[in-house]
């Protein structure tokens, strides 16, 4: 994986977080149905488990394997918290908590990218 | 009321047409890339597929000739059977995509298993097509798209900066880097493509003939043309605009359908996202039947074998079965599991590249006294059709290598 197809990840990976985050705020303010919140979370989970499939299967330089595994820990950590937020629409407080975890997930996964 | 009701055949391909799966997600990530830097390519994609579906229409009422009909005439035996093998490989890959987006919207709707909607949407899609005279399947299609106009007002409720929107009718783009000159150029060709799908005029030009106009209906295939036109062209502006304010500052480049739907609703509540969900369901929906039905038009006209959907399915048994065939193979491809992003990426992009020969025999026809008599085009139009014929020909050259360069448009 060259550095340009792994921050070509990352930057997806980042977009997706902040989708997310976007996303359950919208669903907080009770805004979203329910069916239409479960679905396009399980959407957003699939991409994201698409994205750690494509960086699981990548053979980095060396240079390049510290960032890689911090995009895979996080990419990885983002699809369970989508799976996590799934779980908690009828909760609002679970719902908030997941929203600020995906949050942290963003940043770091950008700070992955700005090390590149 | 009567003349109302005309502008829905219009209406409904252009939405069909222009405001299809691929569009609402390719128009908002370049809204969420580029902000309104791409609204020339809309602009520019209007005023050609109304002049385009202008011509066709009038072809289709002066000389009573479909488009593929005179495709085989201009083109000859060979490049028509390319063209028309092209046309309905695109025909199926565009069905197929819009067919999953309906089992997408259905899931969003109701929770239910997706390829269990996946079948029973197509299943009702056949029925509907089957049982509708085709005034019908217009008039409901195309009015329930107006639905989507919940996303033209959530755009203006989210308050778009009016002169920096205007800005964006000049083609002037200052790349950071050459990828983002790439990225911006595979967007550009790509909502221009999106707008001019083969599909549209083939839809539009046997609509005309199923509809039986004659030539005192020529004033109204301009007004038909270009309000469905600009009415679809003002929904993708409102696409961009919406990918503009909400995605571009967060950085957020929308990767599934979802996405680009809950927009349509962001500054409102679940009643506007339900809307935003029917509008785009019918839109897609009109898309699906617009790709099934220009298949068995396009087989049909080349061959000059009997076609119409308004005549029964035993007169016209190749055309009938070519449709109920077509969409039973896109169901198929659909339950594959190909996304449908993927599906309808790789549609515009095609569609670019073969559109040349769909619409230079239009602009030969159109043209040709001998064909059109008085009725031919006057030489403004035939100036304005060269001209875009000439893009569209460049944009169908840089089409596959834009895709190629840019790994389909991926930031």
């Amino acid at each position: 994986m060259s550095r340009d197809d792994l921050r070509s990840n990352l930057v997806s990976s980042i977009s997706l977080a902040a989708e997310a985050g976007t996303f359950l705020e919208y669903a907080l303010a009770n805004r979203s149905t329910w069916a239409f919140a479960a679905g396009h979370l399980a959407y957003l989970a699939g991409q994201s488990g698409r994205i750690s499939q494509e960086l699981q299967q990548s053979a980095p330089t060396a240079a390049l394997e510290p960032v890689l595994i911090q995009s895979r820990t996080q990419v990885n950590a983002l699809s369970s918290e989508l799976s996590i937020a799934q779980q908690a629409l009828a909760d609002p407080q679970k719902l908030s908590a997941s929203h600020d975890r995906i949050m942290k997930i963003r940043t770091a996964l950008q700070q992955a990218e700005s090390s590149l | 009321m009567k003349r109302l009701l005309g502008l829905t055949l219009g209406i409904m391909t252009a939405l069909g047409g222009f405001v299809d799966l691929g569009q609402i997600v390719f128009t908002t990530q370049a809204g969420a890339l580029f902000g309104y830097s791409l609204l020339w390519a809309i602009v520019l994609g209007t005023i050609a597929i109304i002049v385009y579906m202008e011509m066709c229409g009038r072809i289709a009422v002066v000389a009573h000739e479909p488009v593929f009909s005179i495709v085989r005439t201009c083109l000859g035996l060979r490049l028509g059977i390319v063209t028309l093998v092209a046309s309905n490989l695109l025909n199926l890959i565009t069905c197929a995509a819009e067919l999953g987006g309906i089992a997408i919207i259905f899931h969003l709707l109701t929770g239910w298993p997706e390829k269990l909607l996946l079948v029973l949407a197509t299943v009702a899609l056949a029925a509907v097509v089957f049982l509708c005279r085709f005034q019908w399947i217009e008039r409901v299609f195309g009015l329930s798209g107006l639905l989507m106009i919940v996303f033209a007002v959530s755009a203006v409720v989210l308050h778009p900066q009016w002169n920096q929107l205007a800005q964006g009718l000049v083609p002037i783009f200052r790349p950071s880097a050459p990828r983002q000159g790439l990225l911006y150029a595979f967007f550009a060709v790509g909502i221009f493509s999106a707008m001019l799908m083969e599909y549209e005029v083939h839809f539009y030009s046997s609509g005309a003939i199923e509809e039986d106009w004659k030539a005192k209906d020529l004033a109204e295939n301009f007004m038909v043309a270009s309000f469905g036109s600009l009415l679809g062209s003002l929904l993708t502006v409102a696409l961009l605009i919406l990918g503009a304010l909400v995605f571009l500052p967060r950085h957020i480049f929308p990767a599934v359908l979802s996405t680009s739907i809950f927009v349509g609703a962001y500054p409102f509540a679940q009643k506007a996202l339900i809307i935003a969900l029917f509008g785009t369901l019918a839109c897609i929906a009109g898309a699906a039947i617009e790709t099934t039905l220009s298949g068995a038009y396009n087989l049909c006209q080349f061959f000059n074998w009997t076609w119409g959907k308004n005549l029964p399915p035993r007169s016209a048994p190749i055309y009938t079965a070519t449709w109920v065939g077509l969409l039973a193979i896109a169901l198929g491809l659909a339950l594959t599991g190909l996304r449908p992003l993927e599906l309808v990426n790789i549609s515009i992009i095609f569609g670019m590249a073969i559109m040349p020969l769909t619409y230079y025999p239009i602009l030969r026809v159109a043209a040709d006294k001998n064909v059109m008599g008085k009725h031919a085009n006057s030489k403004f139009v035939t100036i304005i059709g060269i001209f875009f014929l000439v893009i569209i020909t460049v944009a169908a050259l840089a089409a596959i290598p834009l895709m190629i360069l840019t790994h389909s448009g991926r930031p």
